[in-house]
């Protein structure tokens, strides 16, 4: 029987977010593989679906990532949306086993290795992973289940 | 008296002894006994009994397959029934015998069940730690493969390297793609792993086979293997006089064994000799009616059987799903053949049991047989055999072969009955392990829920979500808590937090045709910065759920769907976009908790807004009803809708949600002067309804159209198509006398779902005409209302109906269903 979830396992990060659709060949950054990260500009480009994608950058940065995707994608069918409030971020240190108690993916770290990302479920709550390095899984939920998402990390480390 | 011997043993460990408790009294063990090895050395014999018929009954086998040996387990875990044959012997373990049937605690001594779930991921699961099972995981991690072996047992012997190995760990049932169940368990540790294995083996062995005979049910009557298996791995010889009845040559191997272990075999018995005439003077009588695979798993995923002369039973046909495979004795192989011998022929059959568990015997199959039952499915139901928590392991291949026999048909005519998971008894503690309690469904909650927890207010589930319900102050009761909010908004200003309405961005060259497409009303004619209310339909016609969609451009809409639906009509938006029109070039994203929604209402709300601080002109001439105006309030970017669900003049204000507490505490402080009020869900229900609003889900239920609601005029005339448009033509949808929405003026409070009658006496059942959908004390009107659905209600207003109740009948007046301001004067304040 664990204990509850430490502080420093758990740190919520501040991040601006941009929900793109559009076709993939009208994209102005690399497309990247399915369930992938790229990078652009030193933002994080994550891969939501076939055309869908959402650009991760440092804290009050979405207004000029938005200004730039909509400048690249004028003139083309495209959705550029600010979602930075919409989902909250978690940095989860070396907890992919906590995960691994209320998510169906295969999250083994000889798959599930640094720069892939997921859409999926963690208990009740829809959630998105990317695994930024070997030890850290930053975790996106909607705010309104944020509470839930910490008090399920911690009945499931409390059984493990 | 020990029944311990110094041959076998090999899974005990002879310096660790252990206590345990049985059936009140203590008992010794050893490390790694099982409690049913553990009570057979304790020569308990005849420590249980069956659960209809009350015979004494005793261990009869060394595993998953017991009928008899069932116990409840109270320390150092819980489980409600359990064979004793599987419980690994811990010290301080407290057991029962159980006559089958297990037993909740009551509520307050409910023992804490508190079960981990794990997912894990494999290319091979193999069930089954025998030889096979082991030879097939050994051979998957050669090949690379990351292999997760189980077996229900305690022990694996010679585990192979480079494999997740579980003992204690029972596959409870296989689903599609090699999705399986695992249940681990151990005096420590209570786990439901959730296998996602490219490739399931299953090396669930054979159970030797019972025969029917008189008195086969009696305690010292055991399979012959399982006798072996006691003295092998646990040094226990289960009887000294022995006699041994078998239809194949392994019976004469597991006599070996007892031999070995110092029993005396004072009579081996072939088919063709009744074995009931030697349970007189043997105090052990072996019993080998031949070897079934084991396939229960294979079965429960529709594999198939075929029959096998020589074993004189079924193995797996290999049609089953191509990832699920069959191997060792339970695909048949190495199992040695069997005479077909099920029934020792006798006149009287009422002792010749079949289903021990069930307390079912040769008989009871013949007196279904004689009703006129012919099939081995309903032999089952009417007799209840391999229904008991053993699923029949002992009983199902020998109750489908005596049938075969009794009805003259081959024994190949009918195989056993189905098999569906789980395969042994699962608690649902343990099914939901950490997902009950507070973590049984979500709890959601909005960026101004730590406010209105300050506030003491009165929370109501709406969905997932907490809303608060109203706002009690100085220790007010729920009714004068919400009438004191409904005057403060009809009076002066309130506030709501009305951010858990769900909110899609709309946006592509073709979002106007789309939207045109999933509401009844056109919203492509809708001008850029105004705002309309929609309905969507059903394909059945029926009203779906209602919102608004704002235009911010030319090809961008921002909709809003009620709090319940949200994730029900973006789904419903991604299914029409992904499936049907796939041409359409259109994005939804859904941005509900992107914005923050504060609902300011009531005659000065202008005037708060004002006070709070903004470059929007809120001249009711400039910025009109059902429009939006972007800008700027309390320093916040933000955009404000004039819509209103109270009636009053009204300003939904969006923010970033980041904000939005921030925005809330600007509108109580600069609102403070005008008398703001904080309001909840109740109050908005009131003020609603007294202005004939409908909520899709309260005042409707799937059965309604808009017309039923006298909104026909949502719904537009044109040739052009919309979802559900075809049904509003069918005969039903176009009834005269289909229940219409109406208000209602009781003569004092309705309780919702009243139904209605046209006589307040008369003969009961009488016609019922109607019910009260929503029902509340309007404080503005000082008199209890009504909404109710009342057949052809849009003619009778004036008449009156009645609600018979429990503590007397109500009378209501129809009325149309507007209460206040009928002509819409107070919207724009």
């Amino acid at each position: 029987m664990g204990p509850d979830v430490t502080a420093e396992q758990l740190v919520a990060a501040e991040l601006a977010q941009i929900g793109v659709r559009a076709d993939p060949a009208v994209l102005p950054f690399e497309q990247p593989q399915p369930n992938t990260v790229t990078t652009w500009k030193g933002r994080d480009v994550l891969w939501l679906g076939p055309d869908e994608w959402l650009v991760v950058g440092e804290a009050d940065s979405e207004g000029s990532i938005e200004r730039e995707l909509q400048d690249a994608l004028a003139g083309q069918p495209h959705s550029v949306v600010d979602v930075s409030a919409n989902r909250i971020a978690f940095d989860l240190a070396d907890s992919l086993d906590l995960l691994a108690s209320g998510c169906g993916l295969d999250l083994d770290p000889s798959r599930w290795v640094p720069g892939m990302c997921a859409q999926s479920l963690f208990g009740g709550a829809q959630v998105i992973l990317h695994q930024l390095d070997e030890r850290t899984t930053r975790v996106f939920v909607r705010p309104s289940f944020a509470d839930y998402f910490i008090d399920r990390l911690g009945a499931a480390n409390r059984l493990i | 008296m020990s029944r311990r011997v110094d041959a076998g043993g090999s899974w005990i460990d002879r310096s660790k002894p252990l206590t345990f408790r049985f059936d009140g009294e203590e008992y010794e063990g050893f490390e790694g006994d099982t409690l049913a090895s553990a009570l057979l050395a304790n020569g308990i014999i005849a420590g249980f009994t069956s659960p209809l018929l009350d015979r004494p009954r005793g261990v009869m086998t060394a595993g998953p397959e017991e009928p008899n040996a069932f116990v409840e387990i109270s320390e150092p875990w819980f489980d409600a029934i359990v064979a004793a044959t599987m419980v690994e012997l811990v010290d301080g373990l407290v057991a029962d015998p159980r006559a089958g049937v297990g037993r909740l605690p009551d509520a307050g001594e409910m023992p804490s069940v508190d079960a981990a779930h794990r997912h894990v991921h494999v290319e091979t699961l193999v069930v089954g730690g025998g030889l096979a099972g082991r030879r097939a995981a050994a051979a998957a991690a050669k090949r690379g493969d990351r292999v997760m072996l189980v077996d229900e047992r305690h022990r694996i012997d010679r585990p192979p390297d480079g494999v997740t190995v579980l003992p204690r760990t029972t596959a409870l049932g296989v689903y599609d793609d090699g999705y399986v169940v695992a249940h681990e368990r151990s005096a420590t540790l209570e786990r439901l792993w959730h296998v996602r294995a490219t490739r399931v083996v299953l090396a669930t062995g054979a159970q030797e086979r019972f025969v029917a005979f008189a008195g086969n049910d009696r305690p010292g009557v055991m399979l012959a293997s399982a006798a072996a298996t006691y003295v092998e791995r646990f040094g226990v010889l289960p009887g000294h006089r022995v006699a041994i009845f078998t239809t194949n040559d392994s019976g004469l191997e597991s006599a070996d064994a007892v031999r070995a272990g110092g029993a005396d075999i004072v009579h081996t018995i072939g088919v063709g000799e009744d074995p009931s005439a030697a349970i007189e003077g043997v105090d052990l009588l072996l019993v080998s009616g031949g070897w079934n695979p084991n396939l229960t798993l294979w079965r429960s995923m529709g594999g198939g059987l075929r029959y096998s002369r020589r074993l004189a039973t079924y193995r797996p046909d290999n049609v089953g799903p191509p990832w699920l495979e069959v191997v060792g004795s339970a695909d048949g192989d190495g199992l040695p053949g069997s005479q077909a011998h099920w029934l020792e022929p006798a006149d009287d059959y009422s002792e010749h049991f079949v289903d021990l568990q069930r307390d079912q015997t040769v008989a009871d199959i013949a007196q279904a047989l004689d009703a006129g039952l012919v099939s081995v499915e309903h032999v089952k139901r009417a007799t209840y055999i391999g229904t008991a928590i053993d699923q029949g392991r002992t009983s199902g291949v020998l109750a489908a072969a005596i049938v075969n026999q009794l009805l003259g048909t081959g024994p190949d005519a009918q195989g056993p009955s189905g098999a569906r998971p789980p395969t042994v008894p699962i608690s649902y503690a343990t099914i939901a392990g950490p997902d009950r309690g507070d973590l049984l469904d979500p709890i959601r909650r909005t960026r101004i829920h730590p406010w209105h927890e300050e506030q003491d207010a009165v929370f109501e589930d709406v969905g997932q979500w907490k809303r608060p319900r109203y706002f009690p102050r100085d220790g007010e009761d729920m009714d004068p808590a919400v009438a004191r909010e409904c005057l403060a908004i009809r009076n002066d200003a309130g506030v709501l937090d009305a951010s858990t309405l769900g909110k899609i961005d709309v946006v592509g060259p073709d979002a106007a045709a789309f939207l045109d497409r999933m509401y009844t009303n056109r919203m492509s004619t809708l001008p850029v910065g105004s705002i309309r209310y929609g309905f969507m339909l059903g394909l059945d016609g029926m009203v779906a759920d209602d919102g608004v969609a704002m235009r911010l451009g030319d090809d961008h809409f921002l909709v809003t769907t009620t709090t319940g639906n949200a994730a029900m009509v973006l789904d419903r938006f991604e299914e029409w976009l992904q499936t049907e029109w796939p041409g359409l070039r259109v994005y939804c994203t859904s941005v509900t908790e992107q914005w923050t929604d504060v609902a300011v209402a009531g005659p000065k709300a202008r005037e708060v807004i004002a006070a709070v601080g903004t470059d929007i002109d809120l001249a009711a001439e400039t910025f009109p009803f059902m429009t939006f105006r972007d800008g700027e309030m309390a320093g916040m970017p933000v955009r404000v809708a004039r819509v209103s669900f109270t009636g009053e003049l009204s300003y939904e204000i969006l923010v970033d949600g980041r904000r939005g507490l921030e925005l809330w505490k600007a509108v109580m402080s600069a609102g403070a002067p005008s008398g703001i009020t904080a309001y909840g869900t109740e109050a908005m229900h009131v003020l609603r309804a007294e202005k004939g609003f409908v909520i899709v889900g309260q005042d409707t239920d799937g059965t309604v159209t808009p017309d039923d609601l006298g909104m026909g005029w949502i719904v537009r005339k044109d040739d052009s198509d919309f979802i559900g448009r075809r049904s509003l033509r069918r005969a039903d949808a176009l009834r005269d006398d289909r229940k219409q929405l109406v208000g209602l003026l009781p003569n004092e409070l309705l309780p919702e779902g009243a139904q209605l009658v046209e006589e307040d006496t008369g003969p009961i059942p009488m016609p019922m005409f109607g019910h009260v959908t929503s029902s509340y004390a309007s404080r503005t009107l000082d008199r209890p209302i009504a909404l109710a659905m009342v057949e052809r209600g849009r003619s009778r207003h004036g008449e009156t109906l009645y609600a018979p109740l429990p503590g007397g009948t109500i009378t209501a007046e129809i009325v149309p269903p507007v209460f206040y301001d009928p002509d819409g004067t107070r919207r724009d304040g």
